[in-house]
């Protein structure tokens, strides 16, 4: 069972490597402060997830200050911290419509139905993989290492670029 | 692929590919809600029911009467008898209601007030319809929330908070939408059980211009009661079956005679 469950966690990783997350070349060496504060962004989210989950709006809000506080700061920092605010954004809309789903469902305004069973397991599965995929952020670009998420990497590319 | 347009639909398209796979599931079985859902019904509808088990009229004369005219309509509706719990309560309190778990409790002065069994048998019918549409436990979540409803299921009910039930549920009317859905019910239970529906109108017309007695609990309830009477009228007219008897006349008038004593 313990073979198993490391056998799927390194499969996990190895697909987070090759398509979720990749490690990309940055245009110039990072210091060592920027990767403190780079990684820090990461953290930060990580934090925030955990804080905005009964209110899925603090997360966002507490990332974009955090970007807000940087905003300034060098490009390495910059791009991170803008990562680690657009990858919230989704998390707010996800954990949104499934805490006001089941808020209605509570007050009897809906029905419990095998949808929002599935969309519960969905949005739980989707919260880890951010949350593994933000705490393994923190640790490569503390290393110094930028690392590019699927979509959310590409968009920060388009925003950073103009 | 750096295009992230297609890349955010890729990550929708997944999201909602797993979404939908999961909801193909049958989670409710796995789950057991309804079973833990009928558990909390049961246990309330015997807490309520508690507080009235002192009073509760149990003569034959009085109990089989009631109970002929809920087999018809069970029968002719297919519902199964057993669910349905009817009791009669020794009140002077012109009412009837439903408790969770499919208790009916219908006052001895409903019955009095009643001209013949077809008015009755069409409270009884508007009391099985709430039960079927799930009204009553709605109404408590409503009135109530559903934290306390969890609570009293699990702890039992303080005092006060069984007053504030029994308030709700025997004197606090139901959304109009869900009395409008329990009298059409209603009339369908009437007119597949060949009940004559009309008597029930007359009913609630009759007690409409008997409006100042206080003890109408049942009308205080229930609102708007001439609307409702010509929405069974018309009812009726679509009921093309034609009307049997329930009971024999000395039976309906041995039932009054005693629910009079």
């Amino acid at each position: 069972m313990a073979f198993n469950f490391t056998c799927i966690g390194q499969l996990g990783l190895e697909y987070f490597k090759r398509i979720m997350i990749k490690i990309r070349p940055f245009s110039y060496r990072p210091l060592e402060s920027e990767k403190e504060q780079a990684s820090n962004s990461y953290l930060m989210s990580l934090v925030a997830i955990i804080a905005g989950l009964p209110l899925p709006i603090l997360n966002l809000l507490a990332t974009f200050f955090f970007y807000l506080g940087n905003r300034k700061s060098t490009p390495f920092v910059r791009w991170h911290c803008l990562q680690a605010l657009f990858s919230q954004v989704t998390l707010v809309i996800i954990n949104s419509i499934l805490f006001w789903w089941t808020i209605a469902i509570i007050t009897d305004k809906a029905a419990f139905t095998n949808e929002y069973i599935a969309y519960f397991i969905t949005v739980v599965g989707y919260n880890l993989v951010e949350i593994v995929a933000t705490i393994y952020s923190a640790i490569q670009t503390r290393k110094g290492l930028h690392v590019e998420w699927f979509f959310y990497g590409t968009l920060v590319n388009i925003f950073t670029s103009k | 692929m750096k295009n992230p347009l297609v890349q955010g639909l890729i990550l929708i398209a997944v999201f909602i590919g797993f979404w939908f796979a999961l909801s193909q599931i049958d989670w409710k079985p796995l789950l057991r809600t309804s079973e833990t859902k009928q558990d909390a019904e049961k246990k309330l509808g015997k807490l309520i029911f508690s507080t009235f088990e002192s009073k509760i009229v149990h003569r034959k004369s009085v109990v089989l009467p009631l109970d002929s005219i809920k087999l018809r309509l069970c029968k002719a509706n297919n519902i199964d008898p057993i669910s349905i719990r009817l009791y009669v309560v020794r009140s002077s309190e012109i009412n009837a209601f439903a408790l969770p778990y499919g208790y009916i409790m219908v006052n001895t002065a409903l019955i009095e007030s009643c001209k013949n069994e077809e008015a009755l048998a069409g409270v009884l019918a508007h009391e099985i319809a709430h039960i079927q549409k799930k009204h009553i436990v709605k109404k408590l979540i409503k009135e109530l929330g559903s934290a306390v409803i969890i609570n009293i299921t699990t702890n039992g009910a303080g005092g006060e908070i069984m007053r504030e039930m029994l308030h709700v549920l025997t004197s606090t009317a139901y959304d109009r939408s869900l009395e409008a859905e329990a009298d059409q019910l209603a009339t369908k239970y009437l007119c597949s059980a060949k009940i004559d529906a009309l008597p029930f109108a007359d009913f609630l017309k009759n007690m409409e211009s008997n409006n100042d007695d206080e003890a109408l609990k049942w009308l205080s309830t229930h609102p708007d009661n001439d609307e409702r009477a010509s929405q069974i009228e018309s009812g009726v007219q679509q009921c093309e079956t034609k009307t049997e008897r329930i009971l024999a006349t000395t039976t309906w008038e041995t039932l009054l005679e005693k629910v009079k004593d």
